[in-house]
C-alpha cells in the first residue's frame, strides 16, 4: 500500500465535530444492537416457554397473574419521558439551552418515576419467581427493564447537569442527540416488555 | 453508555500533569478495592441469606459481583463516567496521561487507553489463559494415559474438563482480535487510536477482573457441566456454576464494548483513500469476528441471567416440572455457540490470508472472493445452531434443514482455502515461521472441516455425538486452524509489536513439535472416538488404551513445543535482534510507522492510493516507508535485510526504498 500524499499536521488539530459526533453515534447504535439482542433473548424465552407449556406448568391453575395494565403504564411513562427528552433536544437545536435543561429535567423525573413504579410492581406481584416459568419470566423482564431505567436515569442526570453547566451549544448537539437514541430505545424495550407480558395463557393447552 | 469524549465545552481540569485521581490507581489498588468490596459483600450476604434455600448461591453471586465492581472502581473505570456526569471533560494533559505518555512499564498496569498498550495487555492475558488452560489439558491427558489411572479423582477431573474448555474458548475468542485487532488494526487503517479509547481499556480490564472469578470456580466445586454449562445440570451444580455465570456476564459486556469499538473504528476511521477494496483482508476478518460476537454473546449472557434466577431465586426457566425447559438453554447457548466458532476462526484465517501474499510475493488471489466468503460464513453461521441438538430431541423435523445449512458452510469455507491456495500458486515463497502457520492451517483445517461434515450429517451424528470424535474434530478447527493462525499472526507482527525479531530457530522447533504433537494427539482421539469412547469421562474401556496412550504422548509433545514457543517469545522480546520497521517488505500501513511506534502512530496521516497487495513481478521488492524524524536503522534478520528509509527529519517527507535481497525471494 503506497503512501503517496500526506496532510502535514502540527499538533493534530481537533477533528471536526460532525466527524466525531457521527462516530459516537455509530458506536452507540452498535451497543444498542447488543442490548437489543439481550432483550430479544428475554422476550424469546417468554414466548418459547409459553408455547411449550412444559408439564402444563407455564402458569399454575388458578394463580393470580400480573396485572397487564401496569406493564403498559410503565411503557407509556417511558415513552412520555423519551418524548420530553426529544423536545429538549429540539430546543437545543434552536439555541434554547433552557429548553434542553427543562426537557431533560422532566424526562429524568419521568424515568425516576417510572423506576419507582417498576419497583412497586416487582414488590407487589402476586407470586414469587419460583412459582412457575411464567413467574420467572415476568420477574426477569421487569428486572431488566428496571436496569434500563436506572441506567438511563444516570445518563439523564449527566445530561441535565452538563446542560445546566453550559456544556452544550446549538452548533454541536451530537451528544444529547445520541442520548436521545438510547432514550427512545429503552422506551421501545419497555413497550416490548408490556406487549410480551400481555400474552399470558399458553396456547398449548395440551401441555 | 456513550464514550463521553469532550464536545465543545471548556476544559474544566487544568492540572499541569493531568490524570487526576487516575494517577494513583493501578492494578494493585484494583485488587485491594475488589477484595475489600468482595469482603463487605460476602459479609452482608452471609448475614442476610446464608440460611435460606439458595443461600450459598446468593452469597457467591453477591461476593463475585462485588469483587468485579470493586476491581473496576479500583482501576479507575468509573472515573470517566463520573467526571462526565459532573461536567468535567478531559483536558489534553489528562488524555495524554490516560494514553500512558511517559509512564514506561507502569502504563501496562493502569487504565491506559493507547490501543498499542491495550493490544500488548490482551496478548499477555491471552498467553496467561493459554498457559493455564494448557496446564489443565496436560492434567487431563495424564489422567487418560491409562484406562483407570486414578491420577485425578472423578470430581476433580470433571471440574478440570469444564475449566479447561471454558478457559480455552475464551482465550481463542480473544487471541486474534484482542492483541492484533487492538494493536495492529488501527495502524493498518491509518488511524491514531481506536474510536473509543476509554472503552478499549474498559474491555481489557473487564476481562482481567473476570479471570479471578473464573478461577474461583475451582474452589467452589468446579464446573461439572463441561464448558457448555447445560441445564438442568447447571441448575443443580455446586456454586462453581455461579462463578461461571458471573464470568460470562462480564465477558459478554467486555466483548460487546470491544465489538462496538473495533467496528466503529473500522467503519469511520479508515485513512483517506482506503476504500473497502483497499482495506486489508485482516481488517475484514476482525470486523466480521467482533461484529458477529456483538449480537451473539448477549444471548449467552441472557442464558446465564436466567440460570441465576433459577439458582438464586428458585426460578423455573430450565426446570421441566415448573414449566421451564432445558431446550431453552440449549437454544440460547448454541445461538451464541455456533457463531462463536467463527468468531474464533475468521480472524485467525484472515491473519493468515494477510501474511500469505507477503511471503508469496503475490497479490491476494481474488480479494473479492475472500470478502464474499467471510460474509457468507457470517451469514450462515447464525442458521446452523441446532446441529448441536440433533440428539437432544428438540424439533427433529428441523434436523434435515439444519444439516443442509451446516453443510452449506463448507462452500464459503472452501472459498477461503481456494483464496489461499491461489495466492500460493506459483509464488516464490519465502518460508518463515508465519508462512509455516499457513501450511499447517491448510492441513489441519482440511481434517477439521471434513470431519465436521461427518458430524453435520444427522445419522452419522447420532452415532458420533458425545464421543471423543467430536472433541478431536473441534480441536482440529479451533486449535489446528484457529490457534495455529494466531501463532502465525504473532510471529508475523511480533517485530512491529515488540520492536524485535522473533527467534527463528526456536520458532521452527516449536512449530514442528506443536504440529506433530497436535496431529498425533488428535488422530489418536479420532480413532478412539470412532471406536466409541465417550468424552468427559474419567475412565475408559481397555480397548481404547492404545489410542489414548498415543494421544497423551502427543499432548506432551505439544506441551514441550509450547514451552519452546514461550521461551522464544520471552527471550526475543527481551534480547532479540532489533527489528527494522518493515522486516517482511509488506505493503500494509502498519509497516510504515517506525519502531518504536510513536504515541499517535502517524506524524502525518497517510493517504492510500493503491490496494494493499500490489506485489507484482516488477515491483516485488518495492516498499514504501513513511518515516518521520526517526533515525535510520538497519538490522539483519537472518533471512532478509531491510534498510529504513533515510528521511530528512521533521518534514514528514516520504521516501520509497527498495532494499531486499532478491535471492531471498
Ligand atoms: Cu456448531
Amino acid at each position: 500500500m503506497t503512501v503517496s500524499a500526506h496532510v502535514p499536521v502540527a499538533g493534530h488539530p481537533a477533528e471536526d465535530v460532525q466527524v466525531v459526533g457521527g462516530r459516537q453515534r455509530t458506536g452507540v447504535l452498535l451497543l444498542i444492537v447488543a442490548d437489543a439482542a439481550f432483550v430479544g433473548a428475554l422476550v424469546f424465552s417468554y414466548f418459547y416457554l409459553r408455547g411449550l407449556n412444559t408439564s402444563g406448568a407455564w402458569i399454575t391453575q388458578g394463580m393470580h397473574t400480573a396485572t397487564i395494565w401496569v406493564g403498559w403504564l410503565i411503557g407509556l411513562i417511558a415513552v412520555a419521558s423519551a418524548w420530553c427528552y426529544r423536545s429538549g433536544v429540539n430546543a437545543l437545536r434552536t439555541g434554547k439551552i433552557g429548553g434542553l435543561i427543562g426537557g431533560a429535567g422532566i424526562a429524568l423525573a419521568l424515568v425516576l418515576l417510572d423506576s419507582v413504579v417498576q419497583i412497586i410492581q416487582l414488590a407487589s406481584l402476586p407470586f414469587k419467581p419460583d412459582a412457575n416459568a411464567y413467574a420467572s419470566c415476568v420477574y426477569t423482564l421487569a428486572g431488566a427493564n428496571l436496569f434500563h431505567l436506572l441506567l438511563t436515569a444516570v445518563i439523564g442526570v449527566g445530561i441535565w447537569n452538563r446542560a445546566r453547566l453550559g456544556r452544550y451549544v446549538a452548533t454541536n448537539p451530537w451528544q444529547v442527540e445520541i442520548v436521545a437514541i438510547w432514550w427512545n430505545w429503552i422506551a421501545v424495550a419497555a413497550i416490548a416488555g408490556a406487549v410480551t407480558t400481555s400474552f399470558i395463557a399458553s396456547p398449548n393447552v395440551g401441555g | 453508555m456513550s464514550a463521553a469524549v469532550s464536545d465543545v465545552a471548556p476544559q474544566a481540569s487544568t492540572a499541569p500533569t493531568g490524570g487526576g485521581v487516575l494517577r494513583r490507581l493501578n492494578i494493585v489498588t484494583a485488587v485491594w478495592a475488589g477484595s475489600a468490596l468482595a469482603a463487605i459483600g460476602w459479609f452482608i450476604a452471609h448475614e442476610l441469606w446464608q440460611d435460606g434455600d439458595h443461600g450459598s448461591d446468593q452469597v457467591v453471586l453477591v461476593t463475585l459481583i462485588c469483587w468485579s465492581v470493586g476491581f473496576m472502581v479500583g482501576i479507575g473505570a468509573f472515573n470517566g463516567p463520573i467526571g462526565w456526569i459532573r461536567g468535567n471533560d478531559l483536558a489534553h494533559e489528562d488524555e495524554l496521561f490516560l494514553a500512558g505518555k511517559d509512564q514506561g512499564i507502569g502504563r501496562y498496569f493502569r487504565f491506559t487507553t493507547d490501543h498499542k498498550v491495550v493490544g500488548i495487555q490482551y496478548l499477555i492475558v491471552t498467553m496467561v489463559l493459554f498457559a493455564l488452560g494448557g496446564t489443565l489439558a496436560m492434567l487431563i491427558r495424564t489422567n487418560l494415559i491409562s484406562p483407570d489411572s486414578q491420577f485425578l479423582s472423578a470430581q476433580t477431573y470433571n471440574a478440570i474438563v469444564g475449566l479447561h474448555g471454558l478457559i480455552m474458548i475464551i482465550a481463542t475468542i480473544i487471541m486474534v482480535t484482542g492483541p492484533f485487532g487492538n494493536f495492529i488494526v488501527p495502524i493498518m487503517i491509518g488511524a491514531r487510536d481506536m474510536a473509543f479509547p476509554r472503552l478499549n481499556a474498559l474491555s481489557l480490564w473487564l476481562i482481567v477482573a473476570a479471570i479471578p472469578v473464573l478461577f474461583s470456580a475451582a474452589f467452589l466445586g468446579g464446573i461439572p457441566t463441561g464448558w457448555v454449562g447445560y441445564a438442568p445440570l447447571a441448575d443443580q451444580a455446586p456454586p462453581g456454576m455461579d462463578a461461571y455465570s458471573i464470568f460470562i456476564l462480564i465477558f459478554a459486556v467486555s466483548s460487546a464494548v470491544a465489538g462496538a469499538n473495533i467496528t466503529t473504528t473500522v467503519l469511520t476511521m479508515r485513512a483517506r483513500g482506503m476504500s473497502w477494496r483497499r482495506t486489508p483482508i485482516f481488517v475484514f476478518g476482525t470486523v466480521a469476528s467482533v461484529g458477529l460476537a456483538l449480537p451473539a454473546f448477549p444471548l449467552f449472557m441472557a442464558s446465564q441471567i436466567l440460570l441465576q434466577v433459577d439458582r438464586t431465586q428458585g426460578g423455573q426457566f430450565y426446570v421441566a416440572s415448573g414449566g421451564g425447559s432445558p431446550w431453552l438453554y440449549a437454544n440460547l447457548f448454541w445461538l451464541m455457540g455456533h457463531p462463536e466458532v467463527y468468531v474464533i476462526l475468521i480472524p485467525a484465517i484472515a491473519a493468515l490470508m494477510e501474511l500469505t501474499p507477503v511471503f508469496a510475493r503475490k497479490p491476494l488471489f481474488s480479494f473479492n472472493t475472500a470478502v464474499i466468503a467471510i460474509a457468507g460464513i457470517v451469514g450462515l453461521s447464525v442458521m446452523v445452531w441446532a446441529h448441536h441438538m440433533y440428539a437432544a430431541g428438540w424439533a427433529p423435523d428441523l434436523n434435515g434443514p439444519f444439516m443442509l445449512t451446516t453443510e452449506m458452510i463448507s462452500v464459503p469455507t472452501g472459498l477461503l482455502f481456494l483464496v489461499i491456495l491461489g495466492t500460493l500458486w506459483r509464488g516464490r515463497i519465502w518460508t518463515t515461521v508465519p508462512m509455516l502457520a499457513t501450511y499447517a492451517m491448510l492441513w489441519n483445517f482440511i481434517i477439521g472441516g471434513i470431519t465436521g461434515i461427518y458430524l453435520s450429517d444427522v445419522p452419522a451424528d447420532y452415532a458420533l455425538h458425545g464421543s471423543m470424535f467430536v472433541t478431536a474434530h473441534f480441536h482440529y478447527t479451533l486449535m489446528g486452524a484457529g490457534l495455529t493462525g494466531a501463532i502465525g499472526a504473532l510471529a508475523y507482527w511480533f517485530p512491529k509489536m515488540t520492536g524485535r525479531m522473533l527467534n527463528e530457530r526456536a520458532g521452527y522447533i516449536s512449530f514442528w513439535l506443536v504440529q506433530i504433537g497436535f496431529n498425533v494427539t488428535f488422530i489418536g482421539m479420532f480413532a478412539v472416538g470412532l471406536a466409541g469412547q465417550p468424552r468427559r469421562v474419567v475412565t475408559y474401556a481397555h480397548l481404547f488404551a492404545a489410542g489414548n496412550l498415543v494421544s497423551t504422548l502427543g499432548a506432551y509433545c505439544i506441551g514441550i513445543g509450547m514451552l519452546v514457543l514461550l521461551y522464544a517469545i520471552v527471550s526475543s522480546w527481551m534480547h532479540g535482534p532489533i527489528a527494522p520497521a518493515n522486516p517482511w517488505g509488506a505493503k500494509t500501513l502498519e509497516w510504515t510507522v517506525p519502531n518504536p511506534i510513536p504515541l499517535e502512530n502517524f506524524e502525518v496521516l497517510p493517504v492510500v492510493t493503491e490496494d494493499p497487495y500490489g506485489y507484482g513481478v516488477d515491483e516485488a521488492f518495492l516498499t514504501a516507508e513513511l518515516v518521520s524524524g526517526s533515525a535510520p536503522r538497519t538490522a539483519s534478520t537472518g533471512s532478509a535485510t531491510a534498510t529504513q528509509a533515510e528521511v530528512a527529519a521533521g518534514s514528514g517527507q516520504q521516501v520509497a526504498t527498495l532494499d531486499r535481497e532478491a535471492g531471498q525471494l
